[in-house]
């Protein structure tokens, strides 16, 4: 082997190194952390419920969130559309209109369709009323989204009807939130390893990973988030494409009060508030930027995990709650204090 | 590297302590409604001095705020990976919980409901529920206060809801307007979501003085919210005008009980639920048999016996 | 006939926001018998002056081209510590000790804010909501829950209690108001505000101590809500690590709807009451007549966005 290939294998190796981002270390880091402290911590079934915690969770919204942050808005109306979607799959499912019954009676497939279709329906609206308004005003998305957050949970209250929707005696249902297509036996468990929950949210992921690198979307959304004058001057439909990144948010967490649904098996209108939060925490985590054109939904699922990580970290070493909300907040600040300093002295 | 090491470095910082090492008989996971409120920290604070005096580790892990169902699912599994020897809950979705619950029986671990039940489709699958019913303890309360205004020809009743998305309120809610519609004298004018918060009943409290001339009588779903209401109807100057009522039958509700603030409180005994369930886990687990309902409380707290409830609480 | 209108355009946001406030008022005097009375009057008003402190605070921080997402997790903060360490000795020098101390923990998280934003470069709404998280979760841990009450009576004043008939809060609210007015149209410091807001690098370059300004105003903000914070508490008689965990947002909301713009350098502390008026005016609204709980939460989610939608500051976009 001459010296010459060895070094440009090298220099492939640093260039890989730089390449993944620093917070794969991060999320190792921790791993390693709690694994020290708990022996339960690094096994094959914790690392599958971590990974179920996130997809039905924080992970998809976190999706949505990026997307939004991207093109330099924020979207605090996905935990009101993951309660809204949520609620809207339960009372289709559990109507007690003769046309409902019917359905549930003869094809409850059919009738599973109808509800998830609905559920992404509702998102598609929602967020559709978010970027009709974002797209065309210049009014901050942190107010619209608001408002549309407070909307949203009121439509899932009055759903509701004031009591929580319970589903009983759907299988299938209960399979999304709850099934895995490959199961192992470790000794009275058998646990799931491929998570219908996990492989919704890594199907998103990919999608949107190919919708981000390979379609003009994509990089509209990085020329908005980068600058939107420029964007606007180099031909882009600016408004079109704001438009979308709500629409979409809107329908991938739709996904998340389907999977919530299914898992807790009855709906609450309390259900997935405070997620937009988690998932803004989680996208930032990840290495978006508020000022919009940065990272790419692979980071954003690593930002994802690290927050699931460290609340099911937390719990397994039986620290309290209030410690996990200090460590969010420092493990936030820490990261995105450490990336914009790296990112000025590059530019500066 | 620097980076991975600066990394590295945050991840320790941020845990100082490190779980002590464990020496007691069993393991518990306690998972109650919020990590938060009063009444919650009296039913873990017993648990917990229970546990330690019997053998029982038990730690807790509740959700951190709202009441949220997703959190008690996640709190569960992480319960299951621990492997604890049982799991004490007090969902906040009695049927919300229920995949959970059989995620844990199918990993071979006991549950213990306290405080509020879940609907599981096995009663068996449960081993105990420890507490009140809070269907009765509605209707129990409610003729009682009923029975007090007994001289009235009409009862203007508010009703200051704790939190409608709840299965804790809507049980509370369905007692008390069982013991209304027993007695015709009574007029609901108006309920709002107090969200079992003392500001928020206190606000809530202020605008009904505003809307109606005429209150007897004002039902809080629990003690904090009826503590608020009190506080609206002083600074208004209202105070002969009506009676309250709380739930719970904490130390300041009993307190405010005894200062003739509210006029009565349902006792839920909530230290009494957190120790029963401790001590039904142990009798469960060295092999004794445990009744599928525990009941304790359930007693309507009045001026009379309210320095009793109170007393056994202090000590 | 244009020298009037000179005089009026600038003016207009205000106008229109003072008209769709007086058309909120005179349908509620109309739909509501009860509304209209002195004691819903003064009711409103003291809602609105604990609604309005905080909303002045972030107001602030609009202004110069910022937001603090931390304000309520500050009021509970301080809130509990006041009922865990300084209520111990019931007297009133513990009552003043104590009151200090908010006011200090306050400023300090103000100051951390400031910090994070000016020497981390934080974005101002990462930063504050990551010390919201903090300062929240310190709350959660000293108080292990429970909930500290029944204040000497002095203190209870300072929510409570009432000065020539007319309750403390209100009062209160608007001394801060009026300082606050004062410091940002008569004072240096107010000057600078609006000029970091407008456009930070030619503040800077025309000599404007930037960072000192936005550190200045961050710890303005939190001090604001420690204010808020003593009287709240003392209004509820009761310290609890729950409390203000919606402060932020219905403080952000006042502000918006108040034509505080987000990008900063844009309006003025009447907008903010106006604002914060607005939103007490439909939450008061909507239980006296009556509004289920469900959908109240809903209306006033249409109500923020209307009143943003119609402001002229939201012009429509080109690009």
């Amino acid at each position: 082997m001459n010296s010459q290939s060895l070094r440009s294998r090298r220099e492939t190796l640093a260039h890989y190194y730089h390449k993944v981002p620093a917070t794969v270390f991060l999320l190792f880091g921790m791993i390693l952390f709690f694994s020290l402290l708990s022996d339960k911590y690094f096994t094959v079934s914790n690392i599958m419920n971590v990974i179920v915690q996130c997809s039905s969770g924080v992970g998809i919204v976190a999706l949505a969130s990026y997307l939004a942050i991207c093109s330099t808005g924020v979207d605090l109306s996905l935990g009101g559309i993951v309660s809204l979607s949520g609620m809207i799959t339960a009372k289709i499912l559990t109507w007690d209109i003769p046309l409902f019954s019917q359905i549930r009676n003869n094809n409850p497939v059919f009738l599973l369709l109808i509800a998830v279709t609905a559920a992404i329906a509702a998102g598609a609206a929602i967020g559709s009323m978010n970027g009709l308004i974002l797209a065309r005003t210049k009014i901050p998305s942190f107010i619209v989204t608001l408002g549309m957050y407070k909307i949203c949970e009121t439509f899932s209250r009055v759903i509701a009807g004031g009591t929580t929707i319970r589903i009983n005696g759907l299988p299938l249902f209960e399979f999304i939130g709850n099934g895995s297509l490959l199961n192992v036996q470790i000794g009275r468990r058998s646990i799931g390893l491929l998570p219908i929950s996990m492989i919704i949210m890594l199907l998103l992921y990919i999608f949107f990973s190919f919708v981000m690198k390979k379609t003009r979307f994509g990089t509209y959304v990085y020329a908005i988030g980068g600058n939107n004058e420029s964007a606007a001057l180099s031909g882009i439909n600016t408004v079109l494409t704001r438009y979308r990144v709500f629409l979409y948010g809107g329908m991938i967490a739709a996904f998340t009060g389907i999977i919530f649904t299914s898992r807790l098996t009855s709906a609450s209108a309390q259900n997935g508030l405070g997620l937009e939060f988690d998932g803004i925490a989680a996208a930032v985590v990840g290495g978006a930027a508020m000022s919009g054109g940065r990272s790419t939904p692979g980071r954003t699922l690593i930002g994802a995990l690290i927050i699931s990580v460290m609340k099911n970290g937390f719990n397994m070493i039986g620290m309290s709650n209030s410690i996990q909300m200090i460590a969010i907040g420092c493990v936030l600040i820490a990261v995105v204090s450490v990336d914009t300093l790296r990112n000025r002295r590059r530019f500066v | 590297m620097k980076r991975f090491l600066g990394y590295l470095l945050v991840a320790a910082l941020l845990v100082a302590g490190v779980v002590s090492v464990n020496a007691a008989e069993y393991e518990v996971t306690l998972i109650l409604k919020d990590n938060t409120s009063a009444g919650w920290r009296y039913l873990a604070s017993a648990a917990i001095a229970a546990g330690e005096k019997i053998g029982v580790k038990v730690t807790e892990n509740s959700p951190l705020e709202t009441q949220n169902a997703d959190e008690q699912y996640n709190a569960m599994l992480d319960a299951i990976e621990k492997q604890v020897d049982a799991i004490c809950i007090a969902p906040v979705d009695s049927a919300g919980i229920v995949p959970a619950i059989e995620k844990a029986l199918e990993a071979g671990i006991p549950v213990f409901t306290t405080n509020t039940r879940a609907f599981v489709k096995n009663p068996e699958d449960i081993v105990t529920f420890v507490g009140v019913g809070n269907e009765k303890g509605g209707y129990d309360i409610a003729q009682y206060m009923f029975g007090k205004l007994s001289d009235l020809e009409k009862i203007n009743l508010i009703i200051i809801d704790g939190n409608r998305t709840g299965q804790t309120t809507l049980d509370r809610i369905a007692g008390i307007e069982a013991a209304i519609a027993e007695d015709d004298r009574v007029v609901l004018l108006d309920s709002q979501e107090g969200k079992f918060s003392r500001a928020n009943a206190q606000e809530i409290m202020e605008s009904f003085l505003v809307k109606y001339s005429e209150i007897d009588l004002v039902i809080a779903l629990n003690d904090e919210m009826a503590i608020g209401a009190y506080n609206a109807i002083s600074a208004a100057g209202r105070e002969g005008e009506m009676l309250i009522s709380g739930f719970d039958g904490a130390p300041e509700g009993l307190q405010a009980v005894l200062d003739g603030q509210i006029s009565a409180t349902l006792n839920q005994d909530l230290p009494g639920q957190g120790s029963g369930v401790i001590e039904a886990v142990k009798a469960y687990l060295d092999g004794e048999s445990v009744e599928s309902w525990i009941k304790v409380g359930g007693d309507v707290c009045t001026p009379e016996n309210a320095a009793e409830f109170l007393a056994k609480l202090k000590k | 006939m244009k020298k009037y209108w000179g005089l009026l355009k600038p003016r207009l946001d205000t106008l229109s926001r003072l008209t769709a406030l007086a058309i909120i008022f005179l349908s509620l005097v109309i739909v509501s018998p009860s509304f209209a009375s002195a004691a819903n009057i003064i009711n409103v008003l003291r809602i609105t002056s604990l609604t309005l402190m905080m909303a002045i605070g972030v107001a602030l921080c609009m202004l110069v081209g910022g937001i603090d997402l931390s304000i309520g997790a500050t009021i509970a903060l301080t809130s509990i510590l006041f009922g865990k360490f300084f209520q111990v000795g019931q007297s009133t020098a513990s009552m003043i000790m104590g009151i200090t101390g908010m006011l200090a923990v306050s400023i300090l998280i103000g100051l951390v804010n400031g910090f994070c934003i000016v020497f981390l470069h934080l974005p101002p709404f990462l930063a504050t909501f990551g010390v919201q998280q903090i300062v929240r979760g310190l709350a959660y841990l000293l108080t292990s829950g429970l909930v500290y009450s029944n204040f000497t009576e002095d203190f209870r004043f300072i929510g409570g209690g009432q000065l020539f008939g007319i309750p403390m809060p209100i009062i209160i609210a608007v001394i801060l108001l009026l300082i606050i007015s004062f410091t940002l149209n008569k004072t240096t410091f107010g000057y600078r505000v609006y000029a970091v807001g407008s456009n930070r690098e030619s503040a800077r370059y025309s000599g404007i101590p930037v960072n000192k300004t936005l550190i200045t105003t961050y710890v303005l903000s939190s001090l604001i809500a420690g204010i808020a914070g003593i009287v709240y508490t003392s209004r509820l008689n009761a310290a609890e690590p729950t409390i203000g965990a919606e402060f932020a947002q219905t403080a952000i909301a006042a502000a918006a709807i108040g034509g505080i713009s987000f990008r900063g350098g844009n309006g003025n502390v009447l907008g903010v009451v106006i604002g914060a008026l607005i939103l007490t005016l439909v939450s008061n609204g909507m239980t006296l007549l009556g509004v289920d709980s469900n959908w109240q939460v809903g209306i006033s989610g249409v109500v923020i966005i209307l009143s943003v939608l119609v402001d002229r500051n939201a012009s429509v976009r080109k690009t």
